[in-house]
């Protein structure tokens, strides 16, 4: 049995069915976004709903506020790992000059490849799947983030970690950056592998130093897939010049897949909390130069102390209250789908009335 | 703009709401005054926003009917019985005569308002949850707050019930309740 009105008796009331006019007419306010606002202004600021709706790494930062060594260890780049093998904080790498090498024969390949059939209408679709192991008390955690990206830059994105769905994105990419780039922005950045070191140069910023800076950079250019070639290429070149970049070959991901690592080294780090070091590695296809995953992995030694139960985050705390202790932490993410399509899923397009994402409008 | 602000969400809440306010509007306004349903409109999306993570993808419209049906129950709750017998048809009888349907005359309407009026309450929400609200299975179930089972028993005995009144509906009744609703509803 069917619950569709296919009958005469359901289909007449189905024609007698009120619809927007008729709600419209009932409340013209109830349905525009000006009566939205005024329901988001008078609801309550409420924490839970925020801590569903920002990504895990920065629920977890939260609720590590309060931990200090633990904060000073994110700031290892916290990361990589089942690859605490395949690359320990001190693998010494090959000499410079076969790295520089083999980075620019990925390079080569980058410039040659196709770039996606990135049309208007179509949309970048991916599935990453991300695991983090720790040692210390907040344990692993995976998710899996599968993503829309229009092609003027704009996403969708669903969270899914062991307990379900647990958030949504949605970005439009007003200001895009070398850390958030858009088609168009990668398109227009330099195709010689020296005037994008320079651009990089001027513009990098916020890491521990100006070499992280630029590797971050030109991971984060290179992770959606988008952009001309010659521009991917020019900026993977530009990891041939930072010293404390290393190769791996066949790294292992979680599907079983290999690939080049690009291996950035971070230098040791110590303060009052924390000492340890860390890697960070960008890890390609070499035949497609694909990205397949990233791998993140540090060690050391920390200790923390806790925040008072009514601690505001602004006044000072005392001092360490525990002995140091080792930790690991590890993180590896890997692109499990990654594919030019014509349609998003229905939820996704419940932002098209939002002006912020035309493109997202069926 | 950074994808984690609220900026964000309050972009994605207000395109949920101007998506799906009317219809929980709709859905109020059978079960409650107009005033009263605008209340019942307001909590239900300021849940929503409140547990923004729980509200699944692509079902989103039955989900926040069943966040509509248990604020109206709250609101209901002081009200006695009495009060609330025969007040369903009558909101129903009201909110038919605003639909956009051309098609459908008034005689047509008054037919179909005599035949709503004539089932049960449980009956007459399993009928409107589907033909109004679009809604099947088990998504009709959980608004109806029951069973799937139970939803296509109702379902299957109010569809009886009302193409027996339709093909009634020739004869004149005028001691039904339902069709005394429907002249009062006439603007």
């Amino acid at each position: 049995m069917t619950d569709r009105p296919d009958d005469d008796a359901l289909d007449l009331v189905g024609r007698a069915a009120p619809g927007r006019a008729a709600a419209a007419r009932l409340a013209p306010h109830v349905g525009t976004a000006a009566h939205a606002g005024a329901l988001l202004t008078a609801a309550p600021t409420a924490a839970g709903r925020v801590d569903a709706v920002v990504p895990m790494s920065t629920r977890r930062r939260r609720t590590r506020r309060a931990v200090i060594g633990l904060a000073a260890a994110s700031v290892l780049g916290i990361v990589a790992g089942g690859l605490s093998v395949l690359l320990p904080a001190d693998t010494p790498g090959a000499p410079r000059a076969a790295v520089a090498a083999e980075i620019e024969q990925l390079a080569l390949r980058t410039g040659k490849a196709p770039a996606y059939d990135f049309a208007p209408g179509t949309f970048l679709h991916t599935v990453e799947v991300a695991k983090q192991t720790s040692t210390d008390k907040y344990g692993d955690h995976s998710v899996t983030r599968e993503a829309w990206i229009a092609d003027d830059g704009s996403m969708i994105r669903v969270d899914t970690d062991e307990d379900g769905p647990y958030g949504r994105y949605y970005r439009a990419t007003k200001t895009p950056n070398v850390n958030a780039p858009d088609p168009d922005f990668l398109d227009a950045l330099p195709t010689d592998p020296a005037a994008m070191r320079a651009y990089l140069d001027a513009r990098v910023q916020g890491s521990s130093s100006h070499e992280q800076a630029i590797f971050t950079a030109v991971r984060d250019m290179l992770r959606p897939g988008y952009g001309r070639p010659e521009v991917r290429a020019a900026a993977l070149n530009v990891l041939s010049t930072l010293d404390a970049v290393s190769i791996e070959h066949d790294v292992a991901l979680p599907s079983g897949r290999t690939g080049t690592g690009i291996v950035f080294n971070e230098p040791d780090q110590w303060d009052e909390y924390t000492t340890g070091s860390g890697t960070n590695a960008t890890v390609i296809d070499p035949e497609t130069t694909r990205i397949l995953g990233e791998i993140s992995y540090s060690s050391g030694m920390t200790r923390e102390r806790e925040a008072p139960a009514d601690w505001d985050g602004t006044s000072p705390l005392p001092s360490p209250t525990t002995e140091f202790m080792p930790f690991e932490h590890s993180y590896v993410t890997e692109w499990t789908v990654s594919e030019i399509v014509d349609t998003v899923p229905r939820w996704a397009r419940i932002a098209a009335s939002a002006d912020e994402y035309p493109k997202f409008r069926s | 703009v950074n994808e984690h602000t609220g900026d964000s969400d309050a972009a994605v809440f207000t395109a949920l709401y101007e998506e799906h306010a009317p219809r929980v509007l709709l859905y109020a306004a059978r079960h409650v005054d107009v005033s009263q349903a605008e209340d019942v409109v307001a909590e239900t999306f300021t849940v929503a926003w409140r547990r923004f993570d729980v509200v699944p993808a692509g079902a989103e419209l039955p989900w926040l009917l069943v966040v509509a049906r248990n604020t109206i129950a709250n609101h209901r709750r002081g009200t006695g019985k009495h009060d609330r017998v025969g007040r369903d048809a009558e909101l129903v009888g009201r909110l038919s005569t605003v639909t956009e349907d051309v098609a459908l005359d008034v005689a047509e309407r008054d037919a179909l308002i005599r035949a709503l009026a004539d089932l049960s309450e449980r009956e007459r929400e399993a009928v409107l949850i589907v033909a109004w609200d679009g809604l099947a299975g088990p998504d009709a179930a959980k608004v109806a707050g029951c069973s799937v089972n139970a939803f296509h028993v109702r379902l299957s005995r109010a569809r009886r019930r009302l193409q027996n009144s339709l093909d009634l509906g020739s004869r004149p009744s005028p001691a039904s309740p339902g069709r005394s609703l429907a002249q009062e509803a006439k603007p």
